[in-house]
């Protein structure tokens, strides 16, 4: 036993992600989106809400890149800004959400007492769409972004209570949890230590292909008036804008509605990839 | 001088959709200090949950309905949770049947190594958690153990995890150990490695072992005394040397009767015939009469109970002892 033969190293997740071309090219948009949402003071050519009234709905020109919208204000601009409103909606919304659904999750695989009433619950959470929620926070605190997260929030976190509860429940099936209860632990330690990073690849998983849905179903309530209100720039709320010159000036709907879309697309791509990546089963 | 463990009556009961049904029912037993208990049987007789419910470790939907356990005079069954976490790897420790399944893969060998000591003795240094650790594992005889410290389980073979698992149980310094089947996933040579290890170790800190297996080789070897279990219950229990010179319970003669040997010419195994008895349709009498080879009328009536045939020597079944009854 002098010469120990070492195990071969397990291939980092970046590594088995680049494997995969759609893989890469998810994982290079969303770098690129969150760079350009975290620089965009910097980046901005120009104020997004600096109105120039004689130089409305312009198509996309050398001064404009991507036009002005209705008042006058660079598209470019507001893109840009609005991208990190939209992101930040979607991350807060996954966050609360995330974390209060994993808690109940872990709960309901732990306490097996608990499991049936709280699951239960979740399954009542899981029977209203977001965008119910959103309505109806919309009419109790009025429209605006704490609305759009508190509704997301509300709506993720039954799916992520389900993704924890069960990818728990198989690790707790497994010997070490008994093993390191054997040895007096408590609970709040053993879930924290041992079934919490067990269980960490499919909340990555999930977290990336919800972040993708909440930016979207974000969008879609500002679109509807219930998010971000005027003058501030979110993708779903310049969409809407741009809704009454849809036939005289379209980019002006277009180009946020395409934003969305990378976005959603680029999101959806990589929790794909990385599922197949961190997929155990998949793995060999 | 009173034994380490005693258990008195324990019954545990898991609630199915056929009501409740008891997995371990009225069983009594004492561990001396230092000593080996080992506890025999077929799978699904009862000896995992026996052991689980010594640590209190039985999960819903079991429970323990009734009886005792004692250690050191203290009832473990009415511990407040709390006190009982705080025993569990400090008086009582646990070693488990699969050692590839029983590590962690997200954590070091030396975390999980010193987790227990973490536990009980909050407010260590990180230098002296690792001196502990690597202290530990050099104790279960681990090669390198600076190095084995850092790694994580995948990198270290069966033999190596059982033994770092012991580590983990052995760290802080049990009274007891329950080895629930610790070889039974191992090659036989690592086996015997083990076994010599765990013998070792009880004679250096003079804990009391007890030794669950279905290894009637491994009791041969390890045990002072033996209890062998049937549907839940102790059908026999003496020292390990007359349950194979003198067995009197003829479940244990028939687990006797399934060993291969090699000193002796080759004859049909006298296998026990049927299976073990379902927990939730189990005979009304003695629960080994409808495979018993001696069963007579009366083993169905009446459930018999574990009497001395001896000193030192309990069988639970009428017929016994089995020499009187085969004359007759």
């Amino acid at each position: 036993m002098t010469t120990a033969i070492e195990a071969p190293r397990k291939p980092s997740v970046l590594r088995m992600l680049m494997r995969d071309v759609g893989g890469t090219i998810s994982l290079v948009l969303v770098v690129l989106i969150l760079l350009t949402a975290l620089l965009a003071p910097w980046i901005s050519p120009r104020d997004p809400y600096e109105t120039d009234l004689l130089a409305i709905m312009q198509p996309p020109n050398e001064t404009y890149w991507l036009g002005t919208d209705g008042q006058g204000r660079d598209i470019l601009a507001r893109m840009l800004y609005g991208l990190r409103v939209t992101l930040a909606m979607g991350l807060a919304s996954l966050i609360f959400g995330g974390v209060i659904g994993a808690v109940v999750g872990f709960c309901a695989a732990y306490y097996r007492r608990a499991d049936g009433t709280l699951m239960r619950l979740m399954d009542i959470l899981l029977s209203f769409p977001a965008i119910l929620f959103g309505l109806a926070l919309a009419a109790i605190f009025g429209p605006g972004e704490t609305s759009v997260v508190i509704a997301l929030s509300i709506a993720t976190i039954p799916l992520m209570a389900r993704i924890v509860r069960g990818s728990a429940l198989v690790v707790m099936g497994l010997d070490y949890i008994e093993a390191a209860r054997a040895i007096g632990m408590s609970d709040a330690r053993l879930i924290w230590r041992h079934l919490a990073p067990n269980c960490l690849s499919a909340i990555f998983v999930f977290s990336t292909l919800r972040l993708g849905q909440v930016i979207l179903l974000g969008s879609a309530l500002s679109f509807l008036g219930l998010g971000a209100q005027p003058p501030l720039a979110e993708l779903g709320a310049m969409a809407a804008q741009g809704r009454n010159f849809l036939f005289i000036a379209p980019h002006i709907s277009v180009i946020p509605s395409v934003g969305i879309f990378v976005i959603v697309l680029a999101f959806n791509l990589l929790g794909d990839a990385l599922r197949d990546a961190l997929d155990p089963r998949l793995r060999i | 001088m009173t034994p380490l463990l005693e258990i008195e009556g324990l019954r545990t009961v898991f609630r199915t959709s056929a009501g409740e049904v008891p997995a371990v029912d009225g069983v009594s037993l004492s561990v001396e200090r230092g000593k080996t208990l080992g506890i025999v049987g077929e799978s699904g007789c009862g000896k995992s949950v026996l052991s689980l419910s010594i640590m209190r470790l039985v999960a819903h939907p079991g429970r323990i309905a009734a009886g005792s356990v004692q250690l050191e005079g203290k009832d473990l069954t009415t511990l407040s949770p709390s006190a009982m976490r705080d025993l569990r790897g400090r008086d009582i420790a646990m070693i488990f049947q699969e050692p590839m399944t029983s590590l962690n893969p997200v954590h070091t060998v030396g975390f999980q190594v010193t987790e227990g000591v973490r536990a009980h003795e909050p407010g260590l240094s990180a230098a002296e958690l690792r001196a502990r650790g690597i202290e530990a594992l050099r104790r279960v005889r681990i090669p390198s153990p600076e190095r084995r410290f850092d790694e994580y389980p995948h990198q270290l073979s069966g033999g190596m995890r059982q033994r770092v698992m012991i580590a983990m149980a052995l760290a802080g310094q049990p009274k007891l150990l329950i080895a629930d089947e610790p070889t039974t996933a191992l090659d036989v040579t690592v086996q015997a490695q083990i076994l010599d290890l765990l013998r070792e170790l009880q004679a250096e800190t003079g804990m009391a072992v007890i030794l669950i297996t279905h290894d009637l080789g491994v009791v041969a070897e390890m045990a002072d005394d033996v209890a062998v279990m049937y549907a839940g219950k102790v059908v026999e229990h003496t020292d390990a040397r007359r349950l194979f010179e003198d067995p009197q319970h003829p479940y244990t003669l028939g687990l006797l009767g399934s060993i291969p040997r090699l000193d002796e010419e080759r004859e049909d195994l006298l296998a026990i015939r049927g299976t073990v008895p379902p927990p939730f349709a189990l005979p009304p009498g003695c629960r080994f009469a409808p495979r018993c080879p001696f069963a007579i009328n009366a083993c169905n009536e009446a459930q018999p109970p574990l009497l001395p045939i001896a000193e030192g020597h309990g069988a639970a079944c009428i017929r016994a002892p089995v020499e009187k009854a085969l004359a007759a």
